[in-house]
């Protein structure tokens, strides 16, 4: 556990924390060699909607078309196709729909495209707005959280000390009653 | 007995109307006394409904096969403890359901209003009856419960076997009760606007209501994964299935509400902002109910079609207009009373997470939306699924990962630069060696690696103001579990809040572990006859057949070896039920905090030859695990304070400092 310095009770706990999650995250990322076919399959069935099911992919999907399928995709990635020829095959056959996503080309462009622009214009947005917002100058401070259950007498004195080992505080003590609630006609 | 149940359903939708439009007349007319029997009105309607309850309760009991309800969703066969499942199976049971939860919390939210929100409390009673005289009359216009058939047959359909999965037991009512539960922070909110409450008195109640609601919802989404996981035989959790998205819709704005009313409460600010979040999260929660009735797109999840999904989707917009009419006429009022200080701020930092949780119920929306779309200007159906998903919400989530760990070390009003950097130095290197860590030790992509690392910062960064303040507290003389504790309670909202952060960390790793590193592979076999996974041997034993009477269950027997030694006997199989002509399957899993090493058994044949497939599943108990924990930190949010300390503590409430870590 800690000692008395905080150096070393950090140390501890870099150590305790990146331990525990590599450990876990390690063991977890052991790989397998699969077959490239085999993965190529896999990857391929994850890309395809079993047309017969409610918006499952063949690689979920329990019913049999979504097995037959799997079994030509297997069939098609011996043959050499390239995953493009194999995804067409199932296209000609049920549509488009039978992609789990649509590709990136096309009037489906718009859908790959439109998240990151609105994120972008989102953020820029949220940027300039706080700026405008950051102009009205300065406001009422804190209120007071209603922060504890503890009354022990000796708070007030240990909590001076807690906020002395942490160093200088950026807020100001908080003001002896609730600041105005206007508008609370 | 059916009669009482459609009586105490009536009854229930009068003394709903009567509450609803007596408490907004006698508010007007200076009534009081209307005022108050209004909501007696309000606390009976629950109760008239809880007798409609009980009265189906009994029909499925006793095998009441009059009821068209009854006999579409049980059987004589059906075991009396699968009637809490039955009870909800349909759309008429699920009405009951949404109405009795909806109008046994309003009563509770009303009982228990604290003085601050009283004056509003009228108009808020109005807005909690309104949506129960909805659901009350939407369930006797269009799905009557207590319907009966002209002749009695000899016995039910049966339940759907999807259902029948101790998932089930609470998925689904978790679920509709946090859906329809939005509507109690959202009417306390309407409620203030049309009382021109514009200031923070809703702000402590819709808080812990949204808390409240936010658990329910997230365990109902947890409950949701798991069942997928162990009875849909896909070897996943979350498949982004539209009505998946439309549970997980509602989530994101509440827990962006749930932020950043926070900030009302400390600083008064986001007045607007709140206020237009719950509306967006009572209309996406509406949204999930429409789709749940039965939406547009298909799903796994299409239990109740019919045509009352539109009526829902015309609620929708009735109360999005009408919350929106009434924002934009309580606008000018719904002023902040600070204004933001900082971009590096702990203000700010809510406000980017704000942004990034309706970001990710945007991209989802539009990815629900956009079959919508090509349908009517190509004529093409097309499908919007998982890589589509992955790609465009998966770095968003990421992104919130990261802001968890930088936004608790920000203080309010603002910080400096430098002093963050110098708190951020300890997580980023956790941060940093977690990512190295997992590559060296055989992460593939850079993705994974990056996920993993963002887990360790955000971790650390949490597990370092616990240990600092425990720290601080064990050199005033404390030992370290008290000071632990009295820290926590110290500031419950705060603590309680980093307590689900880490629950979400939990989700996040287990979602990066079992995205990226899962393996799968199929196998034909015979008895006796063996398949070798990674560490993991399988042996075949043989099949089993039972003939129950409304399914036939297949069951393998196999038992599963890492490394050459015996770990365990497994049972992987299905049930056919031939009234459904539906499967449901029975995965044999083997949990470990690692991996699970999941079968799946199908297309038995009869010289006893099936098929499996198994799956390495890295990390998915932590999915699990994270439920709980989530939970434990709601509870410790909201667990009530003792008022009298608050000002003397008031001197701990601000987060530490831009204090400087090293002496």
């Amino acid at each position: 556990m800690f000692t008395r310095t905080r150096r070393y009770s950090e140390t501890t706990f870099i150590f305790l924390i990146v331990s525990a999650i590599a450990a876990l995250a390690a063991c977890s990322t052991s790989n397998l060699p699969l077959p490239e076919d085999q993965l190529r399959a896999q990857a391929l069935d994850k890309s395809l909607i079993c047309p017969i099911c409610p918006g499952e992919t063949i690689d979920r999907s329990q019913v049999q078309l979504a097995n037959q399928m799997q079994a030509i995709v297997r069939e098609q990635v011996e043959d050499g196709r390239s995953d493009a020829q194999i995804r067409q095959f199932f296209v000609d056959r049920y549509g488009e729909r039978v992609l789990a996503s649509p590709p990136k080309e096309g009037f489906n462009l718009v859908m790959w495209i439109a998240p990151p622009v609105g994120i972008t214009l989102a953020l820029l947005v949220l940027f300039l707005v706080t700026k405008s917002m950051l102009r009205q100058g300065p406001t009422p401070a804190l209120r007071p959280s209603n922060a504890s259950s503890e009354h022990d007498v000796d708070l007030e004195a240990y909590l001076e000390l807690v906020d002395k080992e942490l160093g200088e505080r950026d807020d100001p003590p908080p003001p002896a009653e609730k600041p105005d609630t206007e508008g609370t006609a | 007995m059916a009669d009482l149940g459609s009586i105490t359903l009536l009854l229930s939708l009068a003394l709903a109307v009567y509450a609803a439009i007596g408490s907004v007349v006698g508010k007007w007319k200076s009534a009081p006394e209307l005022v108050i029997s209004a909501r007696y009105a309000a606390y009976l309607t629950p109760a008239m409904l809880a007798i409609s309850t009980g009265v189906l309760v009994s029909a499925f009991v006793n095998h009441n096969f009059e009821l068209r309800y009854v006999t579409g969703h049980s059987n004589l066969a059906m075991d009396p403890w699968l009637t809490w499942v039955a009870f909800y199976a349909g759309n008429e049971g699920s009405m009951l359901f949404l109405s009795l939860i909806f109008s046994a919390v309003s009563a509770l939210a009303i009982w228990r209003a604290p003085d601050e929100v009283r004056p509003a409390l009228p108009y808020t009673i109005f807005v909690l009856m309104s949506i129960t005289v909805f659901f009350v009359a939407v369930m006797m216009t269009m799905a009557n419960p207590f319907f009966e058939l002209p002749v009695a047959p000899a016995d039910g359909q049966g339940i759907n076997p999807l259902l029948t999965h101790v998932g089930m037991f609470f998925h689904p009512p978790m679920l509709m009760a946090g859906l329809i539960g939005l509507g109690i922070p959202f009417a306390f909110g309407m409620g203030h606007l049309m009382a021109g409450q514009t200031g923070d008195e809703w702000v402590d109640t819709a808080r812990a209501w949204a808390l409240i609601v936010w658990a329910t919802l997230t365990i109902g989404l947890l409950l949701g994964a798991w069942w997928a996981y162990t009875i849909l035989g896909w070897g996943g959790y979350w498949a982004w299935d539209p009505v998946e998205n439309a549970g997980l819709l509602p989530w994101l704005p509440l827990t962006a509400f749930v932020h950043s009313i926070m900030v009302q409460k400390r600083r008064g600010m986001f007045r607007m902002w709140n206020m237009a979040l719950i509306i967006l999260a009572w209309g996406f929660a509406m949204y999930g109910m429409f789709m749940n009735r039965g939406g547009p797109v298909p799903s796994v999840h299409s239990f109740g079609q019919s045509t009352m999904g539109w009526v829902f989707l015309i609620f929708l917009g009735a109360n999005l207009l009408g919350a929106f009419a009434l924002f934009f006429w309580r606008y000018s009022s719904l002023k902040s009373a600070a204004a933001l200080e900082s971009h590096l701020s702990r203000e700010a930092a809510f406000l980017l997470n704000n942004l990034l949780f309706l970001m990710i119920a945007l991209v989802t929306l539009w990815g629900v939306l956009y079959p919508l779309i090509t349908d009517v200007f190509r004529g093409v159906t097309i499908t919007v699924g998982r890589p589509y998903f992955d790609v465009v919400a998966g770095p968003l989530f990421l992104a919130l990962v990261v802001l968890m760990g930088v936004g608790p070390l920000l203080p309010w009003r603002r910080a400096s630069g430098q002093s963050l950097l110098r708190l951020m130095r300890l997580p980023i290197a956790v941060g940093l060696g977690t990512a190295m860590i997992s590559v060296l030790l055989g992460a593939t992509s850079a993705i994974p690696a990056l996920a993993f690392g963002v887990c360790g910062m955000a971790a650390t960064g949490i597990a370092r103001e616990w240990a600092k303040g425990t720290q601080v507290r064990h050199n005033k003389g404390e030992s370290y579990p008290a000071a632990f504790v009295r820290l926590v309670s110290s500031n419950r909202p705060r603590y309680g809040g980093y307590i689900a952060h880490i629950g979400i960390i939990m989700v996040a790793f287990a979602a990066t572990g079992s995205s990226f590193y899962g393996v799968q592979d199929d196998f034909s076999l015979a008895p006796g006859e063996r398949a070798v996974l990674g560490d993991y041997e399988m042996e075949y034993i043989g099949a089993t057949t039972q003939i129950k009477s409304d399914r036939i269950e297949q069951r393998a027997d196999v038992i599963l070896y890492k490394n050459g030694e015996f770990v365990k006997q497994l049972h992987p199989g299905y049930a056919f039920y031939p009234s459904f002509s539906m499967a449901a399957t029975r995965a044999g899993i083997r949990q470990t905090p690692v991996e699970d090493l999941y079968i799946l058994a199908s297309e038995f044949s009869e010289d006893g030859r099936a098929l499996f497939r198994l799956h390495i599943n890295p990390l998915i108990v932590w999915l699990w695990l994270a439920g709980p924990v989530m939970v434990f930190g709601t509870v410790v949010s909201l667990w009530p304070e003792r008022q009298k300390a608050a000002v003397a503590i008031s001197t701990l409430r601000t987060p530490p400092p831009t204090a400087p870590v090293t002496t």
